[in-house]
């Protein structure tokens, strides 16, 4: 237990994810000399339209803890699976518009070819593991729920 | 126990989360019991059992001590 709480990162920040912290992030990594590929995925929340309405924002909630430690298990799956420098995750809580960015992913590593995988199964398991619930708001105040079904 | 409740679910039992004293029960007895307090009826939701997905049939004991969630379906990324 004590190991996994050493590992456990909060992957929640409050509200959208901005360009600058984005950019911040990647400079960072400019000490790490090892690095010779960094891949990125940027999830961005989109308009949907249903029944005429347009999605304008998605409010997140989660199971923060639960979401924090099954994210440090999957971490180490990742650090196993792939031949990883270093791998930074952040999802977003509460309200982000339409156009803004929600999910950042991140993963480094001395080359190429792995990043690319690495980045496509960690995508996948946030979205299938995490306990992340997201209310989709249209312009009229009304809502629905999003699934990732959809 | 601690009993948690997320997303969707949450809008239909009113509240997030409740404490109750129960004498331990499987995990099976406690989603009938929720059932049919809350009215789930075509709701879906996942059970999680101190914080690990666990089967909604499984009898395994949950103590005063425990937490579980109701989740509904995952929506991150």
């Amino acid at each position: 237990v004590a190991d996994k709480n050493k590992n456990m990162k909060n992957i929640f920040v409050q509200g959208a994810i901005s360009p600058s912290f984005i950019a911040d992030s990647i400079a960072k990594h400019q000490s790490k000399h090892s690095i010779g590929a960094h891949n990125i995925f940027l999830g961005q929340v989109r308009a949907d339209e249903i029944e005429g309405k347009k999605v304008q924002a998605i409010d997140f909630s989660a199971y923060e803890e639960m979401a924090n430690e099954k994210m440090a298990d999957l971490r180490e799956q990742a650090f196993a699976q792939f031949n990883l420098t270093c791998m930074h995750i952040y999802h977003s809580l509460g309200e982000v518009k339409a156009g803004e960015i929600c999910l950042f992913v991140f993963v480094s590593s001395p080359r190429r070819k792995e990043v690319y995988q690495a980045t496509e199964t960690l995508v996948n398991w946030i979205k299938v593991e995490l306990p992340i619930f997201g209310k989709e708001k249209f312009e009229d105040n009304s809502h629905q729920w999003k699934s990732i079904e959809k | 126990m601690k009993i948690l409740y997320f997303g969707m679910i949450s809008e239909r039992t009113k509240i997030k989360s409740e404490d109750l004293v129960f004498e331990p029960i499987s995990v099976s007895e406690f989603v009938l019991w929720l059932e049919k307090k809350y009215d789930f009826g075509q709701f879906e939701y996942k059970i999680a059992l101190n914080k690990k997905i666990i089967e909604k049939a499984d009898l395994q004991l949950i103590t005063q001590s425990d937490t579980v969630a109701v989740l509904p379906p995952f929506a991150g990324g």
